[in-house]
């Protein structure tokens, strides 16, 4: 497996030319009051060191993309590949060692273990995976994501921004192919969700890492080199390095 | 490694959830602490005493067993407040636990985190409690001795082996409880850290319906035998049924419970009070809780309620049998005074005077184990005349030389058979056999289980006095109670109606049975408040987020309360209905079955035990309903929802 921020920063990876494939996904859910496609066929690839929003309405089926596309969730049909492995073809523990191995996770609720201080909660997936987290590279994560000195505080002596920021070094530590976030700025203000989003960005450009970013807000999406539109589990649209006005102009075309 | 470390951190930050294992197992360490402590004592003890002392032996062992009961009855019980306990800690944590599947762990990983909490937990607190049995020990041996119960003040074993039998044992059934909720959080997919709240959506699962189903089948049969056979099996029955309705109860406890709340619930909602009838639906909605409130109160008021009644109905029986075969109008009480049964032979009062003296009989079955047995020694035609002695097998007629009779009940429970010759040994005597000529009718009041013709019991060294001698009057005495005790003038003994003395003889049984309850009853009643108790703590600091919302839309905290006062009655209250039904239902039977043959049997219903149980149970419950949603109140604001 290549890791991919050990290539010199700026610098392309080259071992994978995709990092995420979605290959004609479609996901059905059934329930009391019938048959709900939350994705249909949908066919996408995530190229390695970019940075792509996913957006859409609510009910659009964004959320249900990422949990695919991320093995959370199997696909009705279709395949999802990460990297050159087939998703569909691994078993649960076969799953979660390729997710902590390859995948970081961000949410809009920050999902830290109030009971470990900030350092343990980055070093986790690490021992998770059965090694030891050098304490230089548990506090360089910290320092990339800007929170030096604060390792020994709980989540709950931060504030909203910096315990998104140890979420975010949780997902930069075990050096993934590619990052998840879902809404990571829903919960913030708009001076620390640009801050927030331009480290995102940051480590795109200067770490070749590669971010899937689930959002409905048309400024985060500004921070994307590209723009996918979802509605009704359908790919509907596409944008590449729009601002943030552009976006929300084809957001109103595609709900009118 | 690294689990471990995550589990001792989980714990250590927040430890209120996991405040019912630690007492559960504390205390049921403690115990089993003590009974090992008794039993090495015990047993250095009974190594030291001659071969022949069996009186002394059998006291040390009946103690034994007493904490062996208890002890075992209690790491029982804890195995299953533990296992809620953690069922509710992984229920909570979901979505900490869906991070964690997230992040990177494995199924395997999340249940050994789970296992290793359960651990830490187990160790402290078993490892307290033997090092508190072991500070009990001297005082448990002292009140033993100071009791009569032990010969002699038993010298304190050494705490090592309380230490290296009864800790792992603690720390056994916390693993053996938390296992189910290891495997459940196992299981919780990573989506679960993205879900807001887990939804009860089955409720009850295939190995809930199969059991259930079985358990229930397995009390209906016994309900349906006890019904249709009479006699004193019926007593067995009456005390099994009750506990194998209880597990089908809760088996199918997520569904039953929350239909029995709402028809209790359902005369209260004309008063069209908001706490009630938010009660009403959230002890609907919330299955699994409402299950896990009423299973323990359920658990104590059924098996308490039908042993109380059972025993009281048994109680009832015997008086009814030894009112029915007692000829004899007087009783004497001798007191242990050999003159004054003396005065009553010759006495010109009485004709006839039945006598039997008491001794001890060592049985020794096949395998050569002794059992030590109240026996009396009687003359069969005084027995004949005065207590209507009769045998239901065999023959009465030449009761004299080597032959023993045996009540029912005794051939009941020891498996010895009508003409088999059995090994006994007076005492200090060598062992002879005996040949089982009769069976009579067990009637504990009047002659214990075992009876021997008194020729066999002089010619073996017996010189014992009877305690109660049952009188006939000669013909003419009109009031040959006073006549009687005229001529015992001057001796201790004391001659009363048979009427008073069975009246006494009865009220004896019941107060002994009260001590029998409370020794039972009282760790399992204890371990029921302890887990309700547990599950409504737990469950109130699930419901923060709940109370901020619900004052936030206009709910004053009075109402919350109410509310949560409500619940916790309506739970109680269908759990009580329902430990009445099965109480009911097996006293009736119960009472059919006994009163069979007999002329009369009025049964007394203790309704104020019975009251005192359904009374603790709703306090217990209410109180530990408010408290913590009190305390939590304090500190909650509406402001908070948006945290």
């Amino acid at each position: 497996m290549t890791i991919l921020s050990s290539q010199p920063a700026g610098t392309a990876p080259v071992a994978v030319a995709n990092a995420v494939t979605l290959d004609g996904v479609t996901k059905t859910y059934s329930s009391k009051a019938g048959k709900v496609d939350a994705l249909r066929n949908v066919t996408h690839t995530f190229p390695s060191s970019t940075f792509t929003a996913v957006m859409g309405a609510s009910g659009s089926g964004k959320s249900t993309l990422l949990q695919c596309a991320a093995g959370l969730d199997r696909p009705t049909k279709g395949h999802v590949l990460i990297g050159d492995t087939e998703l569909g073809r691994l078993n649960e523990v076969e799953l979660t060692k390729l997710r902590r191995s390859t995948m970081g996770f961000v949410f809009q609720s920050y999902n830290l273990l109030q009971a470990l201080t900030v350092f343990d909660n980055v070093a986790l997936p690490l021992r998770l995976a059965g090694e030891r987290p050098g304490r230089s590279r548990v506090l360089g994560t910290l320092a990339q994501v800007g929170l030096e000195g604060m390792h020994r505080r709980r989540p709950a002596e931060l504030s909203g921004g910096q315990q998104q920021r140890v979420s975010i070094a949780r997902a930069l530590i075990a050096r993934p192919q590619v990052i998840f976030a879902d809404e990571p700025t829903g919960a913030l203000d708009r001076t620390t969700s640009r801050q927030v989003l331009e480290l995102l960005r940051n480590v795109v450009d200067a770490e070749g890492q590669t971010i899937a970013m689930v959002t409905h807000d048309p400024l985060a999406a500004s921070y994307a080199h590209s723009v996918i539109f979802l509605a009704d589990g359908e790919i509907v649209g596409h944008l590449e390095r729009g601002t943030a006005s552009q976006i929300a102009q084809k957001m109103n075309e595609l709900e009118r | 490694m690294m689990l471990l470390d995550l589990s001792r951190h989980t714990v250590r930050r927040n430890w209120a959830p996991y405040v019912g294992s630690f007492v559960a197992l504390f205390l049921g360490v403690t115990l089993i602490g003590l009974t090992v402590e008794m039993i090495s004592a015990a047993t250095r003890y009974g190594a030291t005493l001659p071969a022949g002392d069996d009186a002394d032996r059998q006291k040390v062992e009946d103690l034994t067993s007493l904490f062996g009961t208890a002890s075992g009855f209690s790491g029982f019980i804890a195995i299953f407040v533990v296992a809620s306990t953690f069922s509710f800690v992984v229920s909570s944590r979901r979505r900490e636990i869906g991070l964690l599947r997230l992040v990177g762990a494995t199924p395997r990983q999340v249940r050994r985190m789970i296992l290793g909490e359960s651990l830490i937990v187990a160790t402290v607190a078993s490892v307290g409690g033997t090092l508190f049995a072991h500070l009990l020990s001297p005082a448990m041996l002292w009140l033993a001795a100071d009791r009569g119960v032990t010969p002699v003040r038993l010298a304190t074993p050494a705490y090592w082996l309380n230490l290296v039998i009864a800790a792992p044992i603690g720390i056994l059934v916390a693993l053996i409880g938390a296992r189910a909720a290891a495997r459940r959080a196992s299981k919780i997919s990573p989506i679960d850290s993205m879900r807001e709240a887990a939804v009860d959506r089955r409720r009850l699962g295939f190995w809930r319906i199969l059991f259930g189903t079985l358990f229930l089948a397995g009390s209906l049969t016994m309900l349906v035998l006890m019904g249709s056979i009479n006699g004193e099996i019926t007593l067995v029955l009456g005390i099994f049924a009750p506990e194998m309705l209880v597990i089908s109860a809760v088996c199918f406890g997520p569904v039953v419970f929350p239909a029995f709340a709402r028809l209790v619930a359902w005369p209260l909602m004309r008063r069209g009070d908001v706490s009630i009838r938010m009660a009403r639906d959230n002890v609907a909605a919330a299955g699994k809780m409402t299950a896990s409130l009423a299973a323990p109160t359920l658990a104590i008021s059924a098996i308490a309620g039908s042993l109380i009644v059972t025993l009281g109905i048994a109680a009832d029986y015997d008086h009814a049998v030894s009112s029915a075969h007692l000829r004899a109008p007087a009783v004497v009480q001798t007191h242990g005074d050999a003159a004054a049964v003396d005065a009553l032979r010759h006495s010109s009062s009485a004709r006839t005077v039945d006598a039997g003296v008491p001794l001890g009989l060592t049985m020794i079955d096949s395998e050569g184990e002794r059992e030590l047995e109240d026996a009396q020694a009687i003359d069969v035609s005084d027995a004949i005349a005065a207590r209507t002695l009769t045998a239901k097998r065999g023959s009465l007629t030449n009761f004299h030389g080597n032959v023993i009779a045996l009540s029912d009940d005794y051939i009941f429970d020891s498996g010895y058979h009508f003409g088999q010759r059995i090994k006994v040994a007076f005492k200090g005597e060598k062992p002879i056999r005996v040949k089982v000529v009769a069976i009579v009718r067990a009637a504990p009041s009047l002659q214990p289980e075992l009876l021997v013709p008194s020729d066999l019991a002089r010619a073996h060294g017996v010189r014992g006095v009877a305690d109660s001698v049952f009188v006939v009057p000669a013909a003419g005495v009109s009031h040959p109670v006073a006549a009687l005790n005229r001529e015992l003038a001057g001796t201790p003994a004391r001659a009363e109606s048979a009427t008073a003395w069975l009246d006494q003889a009865d009220h004896d049984t019941r107060k002994n049975n009260q001590l029998g309850l409370w020794v039972i009853l009282g760790p399992a009643g204890f371990y029921s408040a302890l887990a309700i108790a547990n599950t409504l703590l737990m469950g109130s600091l699930q419901r923060r987020r709940e109370f901020v919302a619900t004052l936030l839309i206009g709910a004053t905290k009075r109402q919350l309360r109410r509310m949560v006062l409500w619940e916790s009655a309506l739970v109680t209250a269908a759990a009580l209905t329902m430990g009445a039904i099965i109480t009911a239902t097996v006293g009736v039977l119960i009472r059919g079955s006994l009163s069979d043959g007999l002329t009369s049997m009025p049964v007394h219903v203790p309704w104020m035990s019975l009251g005192i149980i359904g009374a603790t149970c709703l306090v217990v419950s209410a109180a530990a309903a408010l408290a913590p949603t009190s305390s939590m109140l304090r500190h909650v604001h509406p402001s908070q929802a948006a945290d």
